[in-house]
């Protein structure tokens, strides 16, 4: 493996009374999509603001190529940032703007004429050079912000929230673009996004933070499929997850009672430490996909996992629905069944009895969250 | 705009249609602006006395008569250096007032803008009485007898006394609207703090400094009470003078002296409008 391009060491971050950043330490390798990845007030900002330099780390280091930048101010840093709200200069035009990180560093005039010319190539704005801001429309603007930032060929670009201000069409087309512009240009992208489908479709790993700790970095799907913790799991898609009530391990094998479940047994190469640690059962849980859920109208064989309840809500959302299985004492979850099935099941006035089930082995068996 | 027309669309003007907002609004209009025009109509009569309201014959003698009038001349040309002078000292302290409290937080900074914006609310009276006391304490009311525009001193100093804090205001209002996210852009984009300011921040400004310019010159322009406090004996602005002449006997001379003073304030206004405008879509 390379060596990290960014080296994030026990940054922690202190607003007055806030701990923003908890000793989160994260290695960046060179020529990635890294995502961080958080519901809002999690940290992940105040991290890219750190690296970007426009706010210093209370305790820990931040090295680029193994240099200490932890002090250095942003304009010294050869580091660029897409803002959200892009911050394209308005009395300037497009060129002069993407120019204006080149006029500081004192590139030669001729030389800035070229690379801003390649820059705006880049993002396909070759024809709107003269266009002052006000005549561009948001996704344009963004893109001259994109340019502003390449133009100056850092060695990181950061994207704080890059696709939270366009359209769902946009969005869509601006996702794979970046990732496209990402492997042209080779640099290193930092995004700080709060949406984990963005994360998981755009970045090659991913960082969840959540109250200012790391929670867990891997790729989106080792990240899907194993979890670190319930928290992770319900963050990065959907999950059902039922708290585990007992446990008992032996021979390679863990069979474990939850709410609402009958007995469900795992196959497990060593039981898992947060089981054996003082807190009790509960803080455990076991949590199933929704699109590992099945649902019957008649109850299924002994082999699998199964519930029953009535149908809720049924969401159509075009290749498939999400279904909703109302349990006995007023939770729910949710199963993705195809929309034939969601045809023929009952309606939910109907209040008729149905069955949701899916095989043990689908079955994640998380902690609840750690610390 | 149709404000006299039938308008079958809706639009924000609809309650001019109603009769009694808009004798309201004729009314107000013709109150405001008739003695304007008055003024205007007969610096060009042919009569001795101004306050005369009986149309004597068109005549454009008591221009050349104003502009031949060389202590009249003397006090307009004092009154465009004060202003001059003043605008310039006012909207840079203003602008840096303006950006200390938009962008510092310190101890007791509440109290330091009360006490900034206070020459505001102060009645024009007491700032007069005060900074003439000043100056007679600091025996500074001899500058008049000094060289111009040196005996313009004192006047100049109360002028700004007055007018920085609207300029202060205006410009920090201006501020307001200015997205941080920029600065950080230009900063990240290898600006140092200071062509942050110049190539970012000053720009943004530009519009409020303006208006502030724009508000602290005809403040100073027309001062009448401050300047009368402070200004020694030799020294005589033009509101100052026009009073005196008007003590002495009211003629077209002055109604075409204060015409010439309307027309200068309205190409400013005008000036300065369209700056903004052009300004404002860049």
């Amino acid at each position: 493996m390379s060596d990290p391009i960014v080296s994030i060491r026990n940054i922690s971050k202190q607003f007055d009374s806030v701990l923003a950043l908890d000793d989160v330490s994260i290695d960046i390798r060179p020529g990635e999509i890294f995502a961080l990845l958080g519901p809002s007030g999690c940290g992940k900002s105040t991290l890219l603001r750190v690296i970007s330099g426009f706010e210093t780390p209370t305790s820990g280091e931040l090295l680029l190529d193994g240099e200490d930048m932890t002090q250095l101010p942003p304009n010294k840093r050869p580091i660029n940032m897409v803002f959200q709200s892009y911050a394209v200069f308005p009395h300037m035009n497009v060129e002069t703007n993407v120019a204006y990180g080149l006029k500081m560093d004192k590139v030669p005039s001729d030389e800035i004429k070229t690379r801003v010319a390649t820059a705006l190539a880049q993002v396909h704005l070759e024809d709107f050079a003269k266009r002052m801001p006000d005549q561009l429309s948001g996704g344009q603007r963004q893109r001259v912000a994109l340019a502003r930032a390449l133009v100056k060929k850092p060695r990181v670009l950061l994207l704080d929230e890059p696709l939270s201000a366009l359209d769902a069409k946009l969005r869509d087309a601006m996702r794979l673009e970046l990732v496209k512009l990402q492997e042209t240009v080779g640099i290193t992208f930092i995004i700080v996004t709060h949406d984990q489908a963005e994360a998981m479709a755009m970045a090659d790993r991913i960082a969840v933070l959540e109250s200012g700790k790391l929670r867990q970095v891997a790729t989106p799907e080792e990240l899907y499929s194993h979890p670190i913790d319930g928290f992770v799991a319900d963050f990065i898609g959907n999950i059902n997850s039922f708290a585990v009530s007992s446990w008992h391990a032996d021979n390679g094998q863990i069979s474990l009672t939850a709410e609402h479940l009958n007995t469900v047994v795992l196959a497990i190469d060593e039981t898992p430490a947060f089981l054996l640690s003082e807190a009790p059962a509960s803080d455990a849980v076991l949590a199933v996909r929704p699109e590992h859920v099945t649902v019957s109208l008649t109850q299924p064989d002994e082999n699998h996992v199964s519930l029953r309840g009535t149908l809720g809500d049924v969401a159509y959302q075009g290749q498939h629905c999400i279904a909703e299985i109302r349990l006995d004492n007023g939770t729910s979850i949710s199963a993705i069944i195809d929309n034939a099935l969601a045809k023929s099941l009952p309606s939910a006035l109907e209040q008729a009895p149905i069955w949701a089930f899916w095989q043990a082995n689908n079955m994640l068996l998380l902690p609840r969250k750690v610390d | 705009m149709p404000l006299f027309q039938k308008n079958n669309t809706a639009g924000p003007f609809d309650y001019s249609r109603k009769w009694l907002l808009r004798m309201v609004f004729i009314v107000g209009t013709v109150f405001l602006y008739a003695p304007i025009v008055v003024l205007i109509i007969f610096s060009f009569n042919d009569s001795k006395r101004g306050g005369n309201i009986i149309w004597k014959g068109f005549t454009t003698k008591y221009y050349t008569k104003a502009f031949g009038n060389e202590e009249l001349m003397l006090a307009f040309g004092n009154s465009l250096t004060i202003a001059v002078a003043s605008t310039v000292i006012s909207v840079l302290l203003g602008a840096l007032t303006a950006i200390v409290l938009w962008r510092f937080r310190f101890p007791f900074k509440p109290v330091y803008e009360g006490l900034v914006s206070l020459p505001i609310v102060i009645p024009e009276i007491c700032m007069g009485v005060s900074l003439a006391m000043f100056f007679s304490q600091m025996g500074w009311m001899q500058t008049g007898d000094s060289h111009w525009p040196f005996n313009l001193t004192n006047i100049i100093i109360a002028h700004i006394t007055f007018s920085f804090p609207f300029a202060a205001m205006v410009i920090r209002t201006r501020l307001q609207s200015f997205n941080r996210e920029m600065e950080e852009a230009a900063k990240d984009l290898g600006a140092s703090e200071f062509r942050v300011f110049k190539d970012i921040l000053l720009p943004h400004m530009k519009p409020g400094l303006v208006a502030g310019a724009l508000l602290a010159f005809t403040l100073s322009l027309d001062d009448f009470v401050i300047t009368f406090f402070t200004s020694g004996p030799n020294t005589v602005t033009f509101p100052v003078k026009i009073y005196s002449m008007v003590r002495f006997s009211v003629t077209p001379e002055i109604n075409a002296a204060s015409t010439v003073l309307i027309i200068m304030t309205l190409v400013l206004t005008f000036i300065a409008l369209r700056y903004q405008r052009v300004d404002s879509t860049s």
